[in-house]
């Protein structure tokens, strides 16, 4: 026989045979039952860290799913523009000229076609049922919008719905809201308001179905374009059709779709070309010394990445998305990382059933694919249990961040992603202890000679530490959220938002002729109410953005550029009424009437028109086709919050200003206040909807995705926290367990407990210092990036991140001196009879 | 069936070889049976282990049925042995997590047998040891002479050459102790191979040959 090769061939046992995988699963099944606590603390971390996974791909999955649903927005492009004055950003903007498209189309080949949109907020009535709103999300559209951006007509030719002035678009529950059930069509609406200031009449043309709530659109009715350019030729007396050929009216919203296969960089590679052709080579522009830039954005992007001035909604924070996106791997990595730390470190309890099944014939490859099972099972539980908790969690979570997501899905490419990534990280997560547990050796643990192990405590002392620094950057992280938006909060905004009703005004829908003569005996009687303090009229008010701008020139200056400032009409009482400080000059009064032609700026234009000083600035003149001299400069103030720099303002004098009117009051019982105002207002403006909020209110909205952010930022910090924990609990059970002779012998050799608890906790932490090493540059740098998105921003204190650590530590002292204390509390006569 | 030839272990002790067992030379015919006694930290067991395979020795040859074992890999041995050899220990070692019949069925599992195979050979077994009535309890339902049937049983069932066994009866009263001794008995005049370590003259005397031990070498004086 000598000689002989063994009877089977060895590459049989490469693979698992089918009986073994049975075999291997029932015992692991077992062994799950058996651990309870074990397999408890293991499921719980597994699921918790995976369902934070689930719902966060949820989340970002919809964030990044908007317009998607349009065939064509792989090839839409919107247009947007930078502008420059003597070298510097001015102003971002989303909208540009309606010129821009048409020559787009004109000299570009891939340019297949293009539509435009422009905001036509209108007060909208039927006068056969006088129903009557203030309806802002529609638009002055061309005729080739319905087809481009996918609007579904269910009644109506799309072929001419749009194509003569007069004609307006509904969505179904507008038409709803305004014709009941009657049939739409051919009917007639009136509209106020808009560009054209008059009374138009409408004929509804079409009902189209609203787009799914994930678009960066929201279309509530669409007013056909030529109607705004029978309004300029009619009511601005326009004669160089504005609507097409305007290289400076930036309100609209160009969109270009591009040709099958053309590739929207190489278009947007041509456009400073095109712009300096036919802008920045221009007279006015070159006179003024403006340079404008021209962008692309494609469509699917607009929601996450599109957030410059005049956004037609509100868009989403792409980078917010982004952190989430990466505190989901993170978290589900921690609840890895426990599993392994717990397998290689129950590797003693395992260890002679390791060395029976070798000696009984198992060679490494079958006690590996064992070991992998067990993984795979203990993940295939949580992951059960996390769709379960995901599906429930997903509307509150929602709500928690702010999403209009609704129920819980995942589409196809992220339900694939994230099954790639478990399957990754139960296999990875179960590779390592299923290698050391599977390299004993038979007689060494059979032989009882077996105690403790080194094998496997590198890498798990590393895990911890990772796991700990993500703990660490999560929990400084939402402390400095918190802070920025406190700061945002607290800071002097340089006005008063206190006390503050403001009213929607009738804007133009009142002539000029007879305004004064209805606003004055409105705010006489409004102000003989008890409670009401001041009434003010403006053309914006705090918290809103301004899109009202003028290039501005320095009469006798010796730059001949323009200059853009953000333009806000007021009447005399406002600089009083919002408590805003003069730093020179006076405010306006009507005690001169020269002052219609007065004007205040504030502080950050003063530089920009070369004025030395506040005081330098009075009585200098500033010309815009109007020409207004100085008489005051108002001191700085946030108009739009915290996380936008200070514009520079120019405040004219317009006493019938009817945009806003800010009522301060001093009533306790606002209920009645309103009542009182609503009265006041359906006897003077009767013909007007009574649209109204408080400012503080809507001036905190700026701050709420902020508020989001940081509350979300904090649940997932505590959860990260909360796994690492379990992970340091189940360690450091089985760190006592190994030492139990150990602390033994030390008692009877008289260790105290507080030495015992020491010497036990130790090595933990240590690992929690070194933790704190690597996580504190870390966190620094990550939030150090994310503030800067901040015009205003708290700086970075050191003792943010002490506390970080001091948390980080307790929590993991508090998890490890626990079992600590317990061992050395326990009888050491106990503890030595075992062995 | 098994030659041994110069044959020594060591371990380093702060440099120094320590020897464990020292120039071995043994030659074990098929069914013999055969008992290792010897002072406690004589060797014994060191030298089950290299028998077994389960260890290397430091030093010469062993060959196993005309094969030369050692420079064989890991794997190699663990085919060669899973296929002639059954292990006994003195404490059972039966997995806590399997029923008898489990525990019995798992070398069959690691030798790739088919289920309905298995199923046969494992009732074969339990039928011959008059265990049936307990093939599912798990092992710590049952009392240490049963637990050791079992491990006797799990041994024999992949109808190994030869049976290993370190010490079966030391964890048995007397009369468990002469039970499985009988067996053993029965067993070798039905041609297994049996090497058993023990401390017990009484045993010993199962055996056909008894080799005595002594710091390592086999006393030849004895």
């Amino acid at each position: 026989m000598r000689g002989r090769r063994p009877r089977n061939s060895p590459a049989v046992y490469e693979s698992t045979p089918p009986h073994m995988f049975k075999n291997h699963l029932k015992l692991a099944w077992r062994g799950l039952l058996k651990r309870k606590g074990y397999s408890a603390l293991n499921i719980f971390g597994l699921t918790i860290g995976i369902t934070c996974c689930l719902l966060i791909f949820n989340y970002v999955a919809y964030e990044r799913s908007y317009d998607t649903f349009q065939p064509n927005s792989g090839r839409i492009v919107r247009l947007r523009m930078d502008s420059y004055q003597e070298g510097k950003l001015a102003w971002k903007s989303a909208t540009v000229y309606p010129a821009i498209a048409p020559a787009m189309k004109k000299e570009f080949p891939e340019v297949e076609k293009f539509c435009r949109l422009i905001d036509a907020n209108l007060l909208l009535t039927n006068p056969e049922k006088t129903v009557k709103f203030n309806e802002l999300k529609g638009y002055y559209a061309d005729p080739s919008a319905l087809d481009m951006l996918d609007i579904h007509l269910t009644k109506g030719n799309p072929a001419t719905a749009l194509d003569g002035p007069g004609k307006i678009l509904l969505s179904e529950s507008m038409a709803k809201k305004y014709f009941g059930n009657e049939d739409p069509m051919g009917k007639r609406l009136t509209g106020q308001g808009g560009f054209g200031g008059g009374l138009e009449t409408y004929e509804v043309t079409g009902v189209f179905k609203e787009y799914p709530a994930n678009s960066h659109l929201i279309l509530h009715h669409l007013v056909s374009y030529s109607t705004l350019g029978k309004i300029t030729r009619e009511q601005w007396h326009d004669s160089t059709n504005l609507t097409e050929t305007s290289w400076g009216w930036y309100d609209y919203y160009d969109y270009v779709q591009l040709r099958r296969g053309a590739d929207w960089k190489a278009l947007q590679a041509k456009l400073p070309a095109f712009a300096d052709r036919h802008m920045n080579n221009e007279q006015w522009h070159k006179k003024n010394n403006v340079r404008s830039e021209l962008y692309l954005i494609p469509m699917p992007d607009i929601h996450l990445w599109s957030n410059y001035n005049q956004e037609a909604e509100v868009n989403g924070n792409g980078k917010a998305v982004g952190f989430l996106f990466l505190i989901a791997f993170l978290i589900i990595a921690i609840a890895w990382i426990n599993y392994t730390n717990l397998a290689t470190a129950r590797s003693l309890e395992r260890a002679k059933e390791v060395g029976l099944r070798k000696v009984l014939g198992a060679i490494r490859i079958d006690l590996i694919s064992q070991f992998l099972i067990e993984s795979f099972l203990l993940n295939t539980l949580a992951l059960a249990l996390a769709i379960l908790l995901s599906i429930l969690l997903a509307p509150s979570f929602a709500t928690l961040i702010g999403s209009d997501a609704g129920p819980f899905s995942l589409p196809a490419p992220y339900a694939l992603g994230f099954a790639g990534i478990f399957l990754l990280g139960s296999f990875l997560s179960g590779l390592y202890p299923a290698f050391i547990l599977s390299g004993y050796h038979p007689i060494t643990v059979l032989k009882g000679l077996f105690r403790n192990t080194t094998r496997g405590q590198v890498l798990r002392k590393g895990l911890i530490i990772g796991q700990f620094a993500v703990s660490v950057i999560l929990i400084t992280g939402t402390i400095l959220v918190y802070q920025q938006v406190q700061y945002m909060r607290r800071q002097q905004l340089g006005f008063n938002i206190d006390q503050t009703l403001v009213l929607d005004g009738p804007g133009s829908s009142q002539q000029d002729s007879t305004y004064k003569t209805i606003f004055q005996p409105f705010t006489t009687g409004l102000l003989q109410q008890t409670g009401i303090k001041s009434i003010t009229a403006s053309s914006n008010v705090m918290g809103q953005e301004i899109y009202w701008t003028n290039s501005v020139n320095r009469v006798g200056a010796s730059t001949k550029s323009a200059i853009t400032l953000y333009i806000l009409g007021i009447d005399y009482n406002f600089i009083p009424d919002y408590n805003l400080h003069l730093v020179a000059g006076r405010n306006f009064s009507p005690d001169y009437p020269t002052d219609k032609q007065a004007i205040l700026i504030n502080e950050t234009a003063l530089p920009l028109f070369g004025f030395k000083n506040a005081a330098d600035a009075l009585n200098g003149k500033l010309v815009w086709g109007d020409t207004g001299h100085i008489i005051g400069v108002v001191a700085d103030y946030h108009h739009q919050g915290l996380q936008k720099a200070i514009n520079p303002l120019l405040i004219r004098c317009i006493p019938d200003m009817r945009n806003y009117y800010s009522i301060k009051f001093t009533s306790t019982d606002v209920h009645q206040t309103i009542t009182a105002i609503k009265k006041a207002w359906d006897r003077y403006f009767p013909n007007d909807p009574f649209n109204y909020f408080f400012l503080d209110e809507s001036f905190n909205q700026q701050y709420k995705s902020d508020t989001r952010f940081g509350a979300t930022f904090g649940i997932f910090a505590t959860l990260a926290i909360i796994i690492a924990c379990f992970g340091l609990l189940g360690l450091s059970a089985y760190n006592v367990l190994q030492r139990t002779k150990e602390i033994g012998i030390r008692k009877v050799l008289g260790a105290t407990e507080q030495s015992l608890v020491f010497l036990l906790s130790k090595e933990f932490l240590y690992l929690v210092l070194i933790s704190l090493v690597i996580a504190i540059p870390l966190a620094w740098w990550v939030m150090h990036s994310w503030l800067q998105d901040y015009a205003y921003r708290i700086s970075i204190q050191w003792w943010v991140f002490a506390l970080g650590g001091l948390l980080a530590l307790a929590i993991a002292l508090t998890t490890v001196g626990i079992q600590a204390l317990r061992a050395s509390l326990a009888n050491p006569a106990k503890s030595l009879r075992t062995e | 069936m098994i030659d041994l030839k110069r044959i020594s272990k060591w371990v380093n002790v702060g440099g120094k070889p320590n020897f464990i067992l020292k120039d071995i030379n043994l030659d074990i015919k098929e069914g013999e049976f055969v008992s290792i006694m010897g002072p406690s930290g004589s060797g014994k067991s060191s030298l089950l282990n290299i028998i077994g395979m389960l260890d290397d020795s430091s030093e010469g040859e062993y060959f196993f049925l005309g094969q030369g074992v050692h420079g064989l890999k890991e794997k190699q041995r663990s085919q060669l042995y899973k296929q002639y050899i059954g292990f006994v220990f003195q404490a059972y070692h039966l997995i806590d997590e399997l029923t008898v019949y489990e525990n019995i069925e798992t070398p069959l599992i690691y030798q790739n047998i088919k289920g309905s195979e298995r199923q046969a050979m494992v009732a074969d077994i339990l039928d011959r040891f008059q265990i049936v009535g307990k093939k599912d309890l798990f092992p710590t339902q049952l009392s240490g002479g049963q637990q050791q049937l079992v491990g006797i049983a799990r041994a024999l069932i992949g109808k190994p050459k030869l049976l290993l066994a370190d010490e079966p009866t030391g964890n048995l009263n007397s009369r468990q102790g002469e039970e499985i001794m009988d067996l053993f008995k029965q067993l070798n005049n039905e041609g297994v191979t049996i090497i058993q370590v023990t401390h017990s003259e009484k045993n010993a005397a199962y055996g056909s040959r008894i080799i005595n031990l002594l710091d390592g070498r086999i006393d030849n004086f004895n």
